[in-house]
């Protein structure tokens, strides 16, 4: 019987690694191509590298983080530890409906919400409001079982020594900081690949010049390998190839990250 | 992180008084804004010019909801939108920039040179389904027919000019996009689709229309019998419904109906709004 697991376990392993190494591998060669990094699309995105929707990844993730960091601390930390009971069980279940609304639900939320409504129209300030109120749930939902894992005597003790409520959260929040940071890894993963909301809410398929404001629409890495493979033919594919070797490479280094910290969570 | 933030802040400041244009809109026309948009920039370095092609109706109604400043269109406004266009008080400008044939394209390897429209209506409204129906030469094969999804412009004149009023048979593929078609018809033997002209490449095979082809003269005197122009829309009411001088978009739309502008629409295989010396 044991055979027969670990036969299965080693087919799982060797299709997920095919799957990595096939689309690292034929892309990996295009990252030495002069300027693959540095420059602008050039020739209908036949030449030139890729720099415009790296920026635009970068800025996007940047801005989601300056938007989920308080958001979402504050709003784990509330259910965590100062609401009642049953309105923490409404607020949990609410993020969790939330974190499984389809990706593309919240893109047309942001189209309509932040793009028409607020009048942001396509920008790099719709996506982000977009992409955060699709992470803000995601991290809530992982938080606050950081937070409620921090054992019940540590807390009582802090009291003891007579901390306030405010001294004592923050000893909450410091000793469940690798579980915090591991959160906040994994809602960066998710941000950094997700595609349909920003695709109708932020982004465009070339762009001439970077972002110089909010109000600018972006290309970022996974809605140009989208552009690429649906508009143009094989001349510009090696692009796409490049990019999509490039952004399975970042996910790997997140994801071991997020490895190596639960491991110290745990140790 | 930090750095990126510091970055970021640092653009804002440097750059805050640059001018952005959002174009959206036509798959088809798509190749040739992006060769439009590389030399603008060129012309104006102060511009970011932006640009999106995922259909001629998505374009319109990014016109509509204010999140685009150009609607590329492969097809007119229809009825439905000029309504809303009048109920919100707008006033969408059509400017014709290029003629168009649809091309209809199979794969090289399926020995077929013309086709009629009648056979075309009866593939896509589901009437023929295998190869051997149109021609008793071809093979005994079930016929692999896409379409592009309702989105596109190129599908509404599709709609009009093949099927005329019958409806679409559900064993269409619906595809994305005109890239996605040649691809879908290169790589199956029994396949059929349309796609703007400039999108064909010697991957696919042009048909023959009713006997004519798809060519640029053929095109140009009405004799190919999918012919159609394509369209760039904006929004006059932005500017008090007058023509607008010192802005962006004028200098946009002056540079797209320039000489130079409508050189690169022919590079892009379509024809020039102007015609062709050839």
């Amino acid at each position: 019987m044991k055979w027969f697991f670990r036969l299965t376990s080693y087919a799982v392993l060797i299709l997920m690694f095919s799957v990595i190494v096939l689309i690292i591998l034929p892309g990996v060669r295009y990252f030495f191509r002069p300027g693959f990094f540095t420059d602008f699309p050039r020739a209908s995105m036949t030449e030139g590298g890729v720099f415009p929707s790296i920026f635009g990844s970068l800025i996007l993730i940047s801005l989601v983080f300056v938007i989920v960091i308080p958001v979402g601390l504050l709003g784990s930390i509330f259910i965590a530890e100062f609401s009642s009971k049953r309105l923490s069980v409404v607020l949990q279940s609410l993020a969790g409906t939330m974190n499984s609304i389809p990706s593309i639900v919240y893109g047309l939320f942001g189209l309509s919400f932040f793009c028409v409504n607020l009048g942001l129209r396509t920008s790099l300030i719709s996506a982000s409001l977009t992409l955060s109120t699709m992470a803000i749930p995601f991290f809530i939902n992982s938080a606050v079982e950081f937070l409620r894992s921090v054992p019940k005597e540590l807390r009582e003790g802090v009291i003891a020594l007579g901390a306030n409520r405010f001294e004592t959260t923050l000893m909450v929040i410091r000793s469940s900081k690798n579980g915090l940071l591991t959160t906040l890894m994994l809602t960066l993963g998710r941000a950094f690949s997700e595609t349909a909301p920003i695709l109708i809410t932020g982004a465009v398929f070339y762009a001439t010049k970077l972002p110089s404001k909010l109000t600018d629409p972006i290309m970022t890495l996974p809605t140009s390998i989208y552009a690429i493979i649906m508009n143009l033919g094989e001349t510009a594919r090696w692009m796409a190839q490049g990019m999509a070797s490039m952004m399975t490479l970042v996910m790997i280094v997140i994801y071991s990250i997020v490895q190596i910290l639960r491991r110290r969570t745990n140790g | 992180m930090r750095k990126s933030l510091l970055l970021l802040i640092l653009v804002i400041a440097t750059l805050i008084n640059a001018e952005t244009l959002v174009i959206k809109g036509s798959n088809t026309v798509y190749p040739i804004a992006q060769l439009w948009v590389e030399q603008f920039q060129k012309m104006y370095p102060n511009v970011t010019a932006t640009l999106e092609g995922a259909g001629s109706s998505t374009g319109i109604s990014a016109l509509l909801n204010g999140t685009c400043d150009i609607a590329n269109s492969s097809r007119f406004l229809k009825a439905g939108e000029v309504e809303q266009m009048h109920k919100n008080s707008r006033y969408f400008v059509p400017l014709v920039i290029a003629y168009d044939g649809i091309a209809v394209i199979v794969n090289p390897n399926l020995g077929i040179d013309s086709i009629s429209i009648e056979t075309l209506n009866k593939i896509y409204t589901g009437q023929i389904t295998e190869w051997s129906q149109v021609d008793p030469k071809l093979p005994k094969k079930t016929i692999a027919a896409y379409s592009r999804n309702t989105a596109s412009g190129t599908f509404e004149v599709w709609l009009e000019k093949v099927l005329k009023g019958e409806k679409l048979s559900p064993r269409i593929q619906m595809l994305e996009s005109s890239q996605a078609e040649i691809e879908s018809v290169a790589k199956n033997q029994y396949a059929i689709a349309y796609t703007g002209m400039g999108y064909v490449t010697s991957q696919v095979k042009a048909l023959k229309v009713e006997g004519i082809d798809p060519t640029i003269e053929n095109v140009l005197s009405g004799k190919y019998p999918l012919s159609r122009p394509l369209f760039v829309f904006f929004d006059l009411s932005r500017f008090n419904n007058m023509w607008p001088e010192n802005n962006v978009i004028a200098d946009y739309i002056r540079f797209i109906l320039s000489p130079e502008g409508q050189k690169l629409v022919e590079k892009a295989g379509y024809i020039p709004a102007y015609g062709t010396s050839k």
